[in-house]
Parts: structure tokens; C-alpha cells; sequence
């Protein structure tokens, strides 16, 4: 060991007595400046649930396909999360396992070839991201909440059913640096919002009432395109 | 704020430095805080285990306040299958994602009354098989430090560095296993340990930290009782 540090010249010898300290600097200027960035790219399983006997449109909006969330937590940090990716790879294995058949669906209303065939189309959107990072020296989780917005609309485009699906996710802030237990948190509460959808999604009045008219074959649709019950 | 520059000590030579950094670093190791464990086991139903069979670990996360750490439940899976009676562990990750949505915080059972109907569901009862899994052990607690105080100051300078002062610390490690027997569809029962210790660092420029490892211990009471809980067949509390 002596032979090592006699064996530097004197820059070096300063260098290392300075480097805790400067790693020290390095990170407390870290943590004041710039956006952290947490992506969020996940596989999600496939839900063990019956499938429905529809034929589903599957509509994605663009802005659920790129949708990010930029947040500053005053005096704090700063965040940055991307969900597109996220939010593909959940909602399409998962309506594959939900229904009989998708069928990607470009626009509401479908043109005339997508729309064929079609039962409804169903549309998630993300409506709220909130996420809360621990700050007190006792609190420790990064927690996540998230809240969609389903739609099922008739192939015509009528509004069938609007109802929230929410999600919450939370995930130690110690285990791997707030970055990483913030992109587990995320993708918990993305599972959540998967679970609910799968089990709940025949529970909600209005897609029982509007399953149970296809059951009866009385899918008709009135002038201004809304369901007849 | 420039920090506060220590005279002279920091000056000694840097071999002397290296062998007495050496000397008490090792010396750390071998000493640990002081620690009082206690394990506690409820035993409703006989248990057994059949070649083939398999059990698996699940921390319960649907508390707002705490959840069992992963690297606990991970300990306790990895100590299980160690030992005289060694069981075989089924990866928690993969029984979850492919039993997904009925084993998430918000869906998994909550009590074992409701094992039957989620047997029920489509699938479930063959997937479970498929993972050879009979006992599903649900992991509850977490270690909290509850207590502290000392204190310690430390600084640095282009001379060098060290500490100064005592600090004491008291980690509480508490967590109950629920045993739930997948084939007899209820609960074979519960084992809780607490251990509590005081982790003590005193230091005279260099820190010596004497850590109480409370939830190591944990794991390994919990392991320890649950490979017996389960391998016993008799032995049923009154």
C-alpha cells in the first residue's frame, strides 16, 4: 500500500485526497439541479381472466402512445416520466386476454373497413399522475397514483360508458435510489389499473347492460349514435 | 460553508493510518450490537410436505405504512431451501405475474376463507398446480429503527479527516408468517418473531460501528421455524 501511494506524483496524491469530498459535491449539486428522468418500459402479464365474447376495437389515442409527465417538487427535484411505452405494452396484451378478437381501431368513429364486424371499441386515456416522493427522514416510500378513463363507444361512435380506473403503486425509496423505486411504483400502480379492468370491466352497469344487448343481438344504435337499451 | 480543518492528527503516517484502519475494520466485523429475538408459532392445522410439492413466499403490500422488504422475503426464500429440512421455493416474481390479477395488492386474499372462491376461478387452481405450489406463505412486518441518540461529528480537510462522539441506534424487526395450505383450501397457521437490538458506533476519528442485526436474525428464526412448522406433521397448538 505504501509502495502504491509513494509511487504517485503529488497532483494525484491531492486528487484522491479531494475526491470523497468532491463525490460528495458532485451529488449534492445532483440533487439540486436538473429533471430525472423515469422510464417507464415494462412487459406486463397477461391477466388469467374468461374472455369476453365481443369483438373489440381497440382505440390508443396518441396521447396515451406518448403521453409524459413533468414534474418540480419545489427545493427538491425533479421529475420526468415517460409512459407511452408503458401504456401500450399494458393495454394491448391486456384487452387481447379480455376479449375474443381485437381489432386495432385508428379513429372514433372507425372507417368503414375497421368498423366492420365490430361490437364496440374501447378507449383508455390517462387522466391524472400524481406522484410523491419521501422528504421527511421517517417516510419511506415513492408512491404513485395514476387514473385512466375508459370509454366504450359502439362501432358508429356513440358513447356507450365512461367510468375512472385508478391505480396505486408504491415501492421502498431506499432499495435502488428514488429513480428506479419511483419506475416500480409506476408499474404497480399500471398493474393495478390492469387487475381492476380485467375483473371489473363486465361489473360496470352500463357495459353489463350493453353486453347483454349483444347477447340478444340488439346492437342498434340510434340517430345521434347512442346505444338503444 | 468551508469545513472545519483538523490540526495535526490527520498528519501521522499513511501506513500507520492504513494498519490501524485495517486493525479496527476487522475488528468491527467480528463485533456486532447486542440483540434479543423472540419466535412465536400458532399451529391450526397438520402440516407435511410431499416430494414435488413446493411453497412460496409473498410479502403483503397492501398496507399503506410498511411492507416486508423484498430482500427480507428473498432472505427467508433463499434460507428455506438450506438446511436438513430443505424445501423447495417457488420464484414469487414469476407465481404472481403468471397467477396475474388474483395475487395483487388490491385482488390477493385477504383472510384464507377466501381461498375457496379464488380456487374457483378459471384457471387458477391448474396454474397453481402447473407451480407445484401447496403452501403460499404470506409475509407481514417490517424493520423500523424506533429509537436513537449521541451524537457524532466528523470533518474533513486537506489534511485529512475523522470523527468524534457516540451514536446509538435500536432497530425493531417484527413480522408474522401466515401459513395457508393451498390442497386443504385453509389456514395451517402462523409464526411471528421480534427481534430487537441496539447497534452501537463509537468513534475516536475513525467510526466503529457495532450493527445489531435485527432483521438478519428475523429471517433466520422465521426460516428456522417455518422449515419445522411445515416438515412437522403434528404438533398442533392448543
Amino acid at each position: 500500500m505504501r509502495g502504491i501511494r509513494n509511487a504517485r506524483s503529488w497532483p494525484q496524491v491531492r486528487l484522491a485526497r479531494w475526491t470523497p469530498l468532491l463525490a460528495a459535491a458532485s451529488l449534492a449539486l445532483g440533487a439540486c439541479g436538473g429533471t430525472s428522468n423515469v422510464d417507464v418500459e415494462s412487459d406486463f402479464p397477461t391477466p388469467l381472466v374468461s374472455k369476453l365474447p365481443v369483438r373489440m376495437g381497440v382505440h390508443l389515442p396518441e396521447e396515451l402512445r406518448s403521453f409524459s409527465h413533468k414534474e418540480d417538487i419545489p427545493r427538491h427535484s425533479s421529475w420526468r416520466f415517460d409512459l407511452g411505452a408503458a401504456n401500450v405494452s399494458l393495454f394491448e396484451p391486456l384487452f387481447v386476454a379480455m376479449f375474443d378478437e381485437t381489432v386495432p381501431v385508428s379513429t372514433i368513429p372507425p372507417g368503414s373497413a375497421e368498423a366492420a364486424g365490430l361490437h364496440g371499441i374501447v378507449k383508455p386515456q390517462l387522466e391524472r399522475f400524481e406522484f410523491d416522493v419521501p422528504r421527511g427522514r421517517n417516510a419511506r416510500f415513492v408512491e404513485v397514483w395514476v387514473q385512466y378513463r375508459m370509454e366504450l363507444y359502439t362501432p358508429e361512435g356513440g358513447l356507450v360508458a365512461e367510468w375512472p380506473v385508478t391505480g396505486y403503486g408504491k415501492s421502498s425509496a431506499s432499495d435502488f435510489g428514488q429513480s428506479n423505486s419511483l419506475r416500480r411504483a409506476t408499474i404497480r400502480a399500471l398493474r393495478e389499473v390492469g387487475a381492476d379492468l380485467s375483473i371489473e370491466f363486465a361489473s360496470n352497469p352500463d357495459v353489463s347492460d350493453w353486453l347483454k344487448d349483444i347477447g340478444n343481438g340488439s346492437t342498434d344504435t340510434s340517430d345521434n349514435g347512442v346505444a338503444v337499451r | 460553508m468551508a469545513p472545519p480543518t483538523l490540526p495535526t492528527m490527520a498528519s501521522r503516517s499513511a501506513s500507520g493510518t492504513t494498519a490501524t484502519v485495517a486493525l479496527l475494520g476487522g475488528l468491527a466485523l467480528l463485533l456486532t450490537g447486542c440483540v434479543t429475538s423472540r419466535v412465536e408459532q400458532y399451529k391450526e392445522a397438520h402440516t407435511g410436505i410431499e416430494a414435488g410439492e413446493r411453497i412460496v413466499i409473498l410479502a403483503r403490500q397492501h398496507h399503506s405504512t410498511h411492507e416486508a422488504e423484498a430482500d427480507f422475503t428473498s432472505c427467508v426464500g433463499n434460507s428455506l431451501q438450506r438446511g436438513r429440512s430443505a424445501l423447495e421455493v417457488a420464484p414469487s416474481d414469476v407465481f404472481v405475474d403468471s397467477l396475474y390479477p388474483w395475487f395483487e395488492p388490491s385482488t390477493a386474499p385477504l383472510d384464507p376463507l377466501d381461498l375457496p372462491e379464488l380456487l374457483a376461478r378459471p384457471g387458477v387452481s391448474e396454474r397453481i398446480s402447473e407451480h407445484g405450489v401447496r403452501y403460499v406463505v404470506w409475509v407481514d412486518g417490517a424493520t423500523d429503527r424506533v429509537d436513537g441518540g449521541g451524537s457524532m461529528s466528523c470533518a474533513i480537510g486537506p489534511g485529512g479527516g475523522g470523527c468524534f462522539g457516540l451514536a446509538w441506534w435500536e432497530t425493531d424487526a417484527k413480522y408474522e408468517a401466515s401459513i395457508w395450505d393451498l390442497r386443504e383450501t385453509g389456514s395451517a397457521g402462523r409464526i411471528t418473531t421480534d427481534v430487537s437490538g441496539r447497534s452501537v458506533m463509537p468513534a475516536v476519528i475513525i467510526p466503529l460501528p457495532f450493527i445489531a442485526r435485527t432483521q438478519a436474525n428475523a429471517c433466520r428464526g422465521l426460516a428456522q421455524q417455518l422449515q419445522e412448522f411445515i416438515v412437522a406433521e403434528g404438533g398442533l397448538s392448543q
